[in-house]
This record gives C-alpha cells, structure tokens and sequence, in this order.
C-alpha cells in the first residue's frame, strides 16, 4: 500500500501524533501499512512467522525512531519498506546458516506455511507455479520483483528501499521477470497460465 | 530460449518493461510498437513477460487475505515499542568501564616493563648475558663459550676447558721405583 492511498494530511498528523507517543496514531500508522510490508516479507522469506517476525520488528523500530523521520528525504513508506527489507535480509542470512545445522524439524512447519500460502493463492486464481518461480529468483533480482508488483513500489522508491539508482531497480525487474518466465518454461507450466487483465498502473 | 531471451535486452531494454506496464511516452510507445511488429522473437518474449507480470500483480490480492494475527502481533509492537521502564543514567556505562580498564592496564604494564627489561629477559652463565629462553639449551653454553676471550679460558669448567697440564713434583722422576704411565690411565696404572 502506498502513501498515495492516504491522504498526505492525514498521514503526516500520526507521524506527529505517533511521535508523541500517541498510541492511537501508531496503531493507524500500523494497521494501514503492515499487510503491504508483511506481503514483502512473506515474497522474500516465503515463510509466514518469519514476516510477521519481519514486520513486528520493523513497526518497533519505526515506532521508536518515528521522532527521527525526515519526510524531507523519502516517503514514510519507502523509509518502512528499507527498514523491512534490511531485516528480511538478515534473516534470510540467519535462516542461510541455520540450514546447516539441525534445523531440520523446522522444515516441516516451513513446507506447511508454503503449502498454505500456494494453497490460498491457487483459492484466488493464482498459479502456484508463480510462487514457486518468484522463491528461485537471485536475492537482488528477487528484491526488485517483490517491491515492484507486491508492495506495488515505483522504481524510485525501490531504488531508494534497494539501494541502488532507479534504472538499476527497473533493470532488476525485468530481469526478474524475463527469468521467472524461463522458469515456468522450463517447469513447462508457462503455456498453462492465463492472461490476467488488470487495471494499468 | 536463450536466443529469443536476449533478443528484448539487445534490441529494446528496458522499454520491453515500460511498455508491458504502460509507461512510455506516446513517441516510445509507437516506436516500439512499431519494432514488436517486425520483430518477431521480441514480440514473443513481450507477450511472455506481460503474462508472467500480470499474473505476479494479481499475488496481492490473494494474499490480501492472509490468515495472520494483525491485531496479536499489533500488541506486541506497541509493548516493545515503549520506552524501558529504567531510566538510562547520565553517563554512558560502557564508555566509563572502558576507559577504567585502559587506565588499568596502562599501569600495570609500565609497572612490569622495567622488571622485564631488567634481568628479567636474560639470565647470566658465565659472566655472559643469555636470553632467558635459551637458558637451558646446549646453544647457551656455546654463546657464552663463544663470547670469553681467550685469556679467560683456564677459569672456566673443566668439562670444556683446555687440558691443563698437571704439574710434576720436583725431581719425581727421581724417585726410586716409579715409571712413567705408557697406558694414559696415570701414574703408576700399570704397575696395578
């Protein structure tokens, strides 16, 4: 969800208010952007508690240093999609290592989320294919994907949350794409998919 | 594959991109409408990209409903989010702690530095100044052996000193009865 959903107005009195400590305020603020961050979470993590790990801390962090926020230099939600981002970072690194020791008992949990996150997607039309497709991306290219058509990011802004320059972010996206689509291809499903017609950005 | 792949990155780039999203000024658009027309390894692999990003945008909304507990994981943010209920002292534990451990240590070590640069280092065999480590190894004895003149030589041990030679009674050979030792074990060894 972006900031253009909301009214700049409304937006900038809960920063004021949830800098205050208002609790009322953080919660809009929370309620408001949380399912957009915990979508980008679960695309890179594909793992439910892990997002929601993502997003808890993300929210605390960003409740603690809202006093710190400088709308001056970025969007409220580009700042909380780079906060999100770089924990989704360090846990996929954590969850990296950890694959080497014995979290083996883990995996079964895992696999389930995934099954109930494919299932729920295939419920909505969805290929699972496409969840699978978008998990085999490379980490930067996987990045750019997930911010662009989950959390529905302009290229700027992906480039900011990313850190890399806007061209280099749409470059990443189509790159994405263009992979994801060998992908499919070559689990010989790209035939089956339909088009979707969407509205245009 | 491969071919029709690279075919979108040589020949439009990121305009492929642009122009599945609808984001290209009119001129661009034309243009590469125009290209995906004659071109037709492009015009598949666009049609394939548009069907791969419409099917990506539709993921929100299916996951718009996702089972989670919004409101438990609300509570816990703002529990974590308030201020501890300690105050911070004034004055940074960390940064006080480390400087009294340096101030420690730096006492400490200009306590011990002349006592090692003493004698501490080195130990003395035969007037001859050794490293200490060394004190114990047949390297020792060989230095400090090296390092006497060589008018010191009769005062060192006997076990590496010059023979010496051992000083006859006057006019021994004289007395009756004696001969001397052809068998090197003294005088007298072979009378025994």
């Amino acid at each position: 969800m972006r900031d253009i959903d909301l009214l700049p107005e409304q937006l900038c009195e809960w920063i004021a208010r949830g800098a205050q400590g208002d609790e009322a305020a953080c919660g809009a603020l929370y309620h408001h952007f949380s399912p957009a961050l915990l979508r980008m979470s679960l695309g890179l993590l594909n793992d439910l508690a892990d997002a929601e790990e993502v997003v808890q801390d993300s929210f605390v962090y960003a409740l603690r240093n809202l006093a710190r926020f400088d709308a001056r230099k970025s969007a409220f939600s580009t700042w909380l999609y780079t906060i999100a981002l770089s924990r989704c970072r360090n846990k996929r690194r954590r969850k990296w290592l950890a694959s080497f020791s014995l979290d083996l008992l883990d995996d079964v949990a895992q696999r389930s989320t995934q099954r109930g996150v494919e299932a729920l997607l295939e419920r909505r039309g969805v290929s699972r294919r496409i969840w699978e497709a978008l998990q085999v991306l490379p980490p930067a290219l996987q990045e750019a994907v997930v911010l662009r058509y989950l959390a529905g990011l302009r290229y700027r802004e992906i480039g900011e949350a990313a850190g890399c320059n806007p061209k280099t972010a749409e470059s990443r996206v189509r790159l994405g794409v263009a992979a994801m689509r060998r992908t499919l291809r070559q689990w010989g499903v790209a035939d089956e998919m339909e088009w979707v017609e969407l509205p245009a950005w | 594959m491969g071919r029709i792949a690279g075919m979108v990155n040589a020949h439009l780039g990121d305009l492929a991109l642009g122009y599945i999203e609808g984001r290209l000024t009119p001129g661009e658009q034309q243009r590469v409408g125009a290209h995906l027309a004659a071109c037709a390894g492009c015009r598949a692999e666009v049609t394939e990209m548009a069907e791969t990003a419409n099917a990506l945008r539709a993921v929100p909304a299916a996951l718009g409903i996702l089972p989670w507990a919004r409101d438990r994981v609300w509570r816990a943010v703002w529990e974590r989010a308030q201020p501890r209920p300690f105050n911070r002292p004034a004055y940074p534990v960390w940064q006080v702690m480390c400087s009294l451990t340096l101030v420690l240590l730096f006492f400490v070590l200009t306590s011990l530095w002349p006592r090692a640069t003493a004698g501490g280092l080195a130990v003395t065999i035969d007037g001859v100044a050794v490293p200490r480590v060394m004190a114990h190894t047949p390297m020792a004895f060989q230095a400090a052996h090296e390092a006497v003149p060589p008018t010191a030589m009769h005062t060192r041990s006997a076990s590496t000193a010059a023979p010496v030679p051992i000083p006859t009674p006057l006019g021994s050979s004289e007395v009756q009865g004696w001969k001397p030792s052809t068998s090197g074990l003294g005088p007298g060894a072979s009378d025994l």
